[in-house]
């Protein structure tokens, strides 16, 4: 087995139900999972099954009461902030809405230059627009958006800029929580396709997180199934959806309308 | 055949406000009598709009045009004919169950609410709300009705949002996006839930979504709207074989599939749909169709023409027919 690039071993994260309440749910029961280098993994489940919990988690954006995460061949699960600042730029998030994940009150240019400065430490002005106009042709977008701040643009361009945003980093991993899920059908597979090209053209990994079944199947090499915290099927994406082998997985294919007028 | 619809909807326009641009924009169709019938589109694109102004429930909105229920026109109509009709003769089943419930009374009370409205006894109209709950596959339903929306989880209060639609046994049952909030699995149980009901009852169901995979297993007619239009009319045998509209073609073209990895690429509508208050000339959705011509971009809004099985709006359909084969 090559090198992973992420892994995860017998993480646990247990959340109390309530302020007044000893009861505590179980979000991630030992989960173990890896990403190798190149590789598009998909995370499958119904909402609270804990998917952005693991994904929270390995992006240190939440603190986890057992396990180890690794990244690159490093562990990471319990680096300081400062310490893990550097690795903030090869470790990236897209989330599901972006109506929500972009400061309004940012011009686009604002947006993805935060990163470009802090990260690959350009300062020179036009250099820095050179490479935003760069990264939003990537995406689909035209370089002067970079003058319109994000309520001048739809839901799919949003998903563009923080799509954008993510890669000006020059990420080598790429976290995207149900990026298309909040998405028109026709806008869906504009952003599906970019990240397909993405993923082809700079070779990121990606975790992608998806309760749809059909764009884990069109995007992904692998997949974690989770129910109630814990990983209960993987496997290649063929595999598992030709022949689950869980009881969840082949209820969850099954009850998956696909169109199909017969 | 006319006759026979019970709902018969005829050049429907919807303004917002002040504005000149119509949401909606002189839609017609008709819903038999226990049919079926889905409304498809992508956001914006007017199939919620046109269902809540039959149903006088949009504010600050012109309304023009027809919609008759049992031949009696609700455009227009008080809300004291309105009031008998909405909820007691048509059912609606909104998005969101956490938002249509109030979170301060039980299931039961608001359940049955209607039914105490229209003059039962509250002990009589708890009994019903016990039983549509038993209905609607709400375990342990006679103390259930006394919870509240919170101690539910998402499927069940939309089972709930359910009960409450046919607690006065309504003839049609409309449902907004019912279940786009909703896991995977409680989606297949919530629609068919509704679909067995409908049979059962003699129910028309309308559902609205974005969705082409719901309305190809739940809906025998289907309606695609496109920017305030509709642009096919069809069957859901029809639908999925031989669309007759590029707009529709594209959609169907642009969803992944499991099972069929032979293209890298998803095919795609390029652009976007276009804005309230923008919209292009001629046919709406010419600058996205790559069966556009001269015709579509600078002639009237083509309107919506028999065919065989339904109704298209595209003028090129021949052309379209041909090539698309």
């Amino acid at each position: 087995m090559m090198a992973a690039l992420v892994e995860t071993r017998g993480l646990t994260k247990r959340f109390s139900q309530g302020f007044f309440s000893s009861q505590k749910t179980t979000a991630l029961d030992d989960v173990s999972i890896f990403i190798e280098p190149g590789e598009t993994v998909g995370l499958v489940g119904e909402s609270g099954s804990g998917k952005s919990t693991l994904a929270l988690s390995i992006a240190r954006l939440l603190h986890v009461d057992s396990g180890q995460i690794f990244f690159d061949g490093d562990e990471i699960t319990e680096l300081t902030t400062s310490k893990m600042r550097p690795l903030r730029k090869e470790l990236q998030f897209v989330f599901q809405d972006p109506y929500s994940s972009l400061n309004p009150r940012m011009s686009v240019k604002a947006i993805i230059s935060e990163g470009i400065r802090l990260h690959r430490g350009l300062s020179n002005k036009t250099e820095i627009e050179d490479e935003i106009a760069n990264i939003l042709t990537t995406v689909g977008l035209d370089k002067d958006s970079m003058r319109k701040h994000p309520k001048e643009f739809s839901g799919g361009q949003r998903q563009r800029i923080a799509i954008a945003r993510a890669l000006a980093v020059e990420p080598k991993f790429l976290i995207c929580d149900e990026p298309v899920s909040a998405l028109d059908m026709s806008i869906q597979a504009q952003i599906l396709n970019l990240l397909k090209t993405l993923k082809k053209e700079r070779n990121i990994s990606m975790l992608f997180i998806s309760h749809d079944l059909a764009v884990i199947n069109f995007l992904c090499d692998r997949a974690y199934i989770m129910k109630s915290g814990q990983i209960i099927e993987q496997g290649k994406v063929d595999k598992i959806f030709n022949s689950p082998k869980e009881r969840y997985t082949q209820d969850l294919l099954s009850a998956s309308l696909l169109v199909n007028a017969n | 055949m006319q006759s026979m619809n019970i709902l018969e909807v005829e050049s429907l326009s919807v303004r917002f406000g002040e504005s000149s641009a119509k949401a909606v924009e002189e839609i017609s169709f008709g819903l038999a009598k226990g049919e079926t019938l889905g409304i498809a589109g992508e956001s914006g694109s007017g199939k919620t709009a046109s269902i809540l102004s039959i149903l006088g429930l949009l504010q600050r909105a012109t309304v023009e045009g027809s919609a008759k229920f049992e031949g009696q026109e609700l455009i227009g109509a008080g809300n004291k004919l309105l009031n008998g009709i909405r909820g007691k003769r048509i059912g609606l089943v909104l998005q969101d169950p956490f938002a249509a419930l109030d979170p301060v009374q039980t299931v039961g009370h608001q359940i049955s609410e209607g039914l105490r409205a229209s003059g039962w006894s509250k002990k009589r109209a708890m009994q019903h709300a016990v039983h549509l709950l038993e209905e609607v596959g709400v375990p342990s339903a006679s103390e259930r009705v006394n919870a509240y929306p919170h101690q539910f989880s998402g499927g069940m209060r939309q089972r709930v949002v359910i009960a409450m639609a046919l607690a006065q046994d309504p003839d049609i049952l409309i449902a907004d996006e019912p279940t786009t909030a909703l896991d995977v699995r409680i989606q297949k149980q919530v629609l068919d839930l509704m679909k067995q009901q409908c049979e059962n009852r003699g129910m028309s169901l309308v559902i609205i979504t974005h969705d082409l995979s719901i309305i190809s297993h739940y809906t025998d007619r289907i309606i695609i709207m496109y920017a305030g239009k509709i642009v096919e009319e069809s069957t859901r045998l029809k639908l999925f074989d031989r669309p007759l509209h590029p707009y529709t073609q594209g959609l169907l073209d642009c969803l992944p599939q499991i099972g069929n990895n032979e293209n890298e690429y998803l095919k795609t509508i390029r652009g976007q749909p276009p804005i309230l208050g923008q919209l292009p000339s001629g046919c709406r959705f010419h600058p996205r169709c790559s069966f556009a011509e001269s015709a579509c971009m600078h002639g009237p809004n083509p309107p919506l023409i028999p065919i065989k099985w339904g109704h298209s709006a595209c003028i090129q359909l021949e052309k379209f027919l041909r090539e698309s084969q």
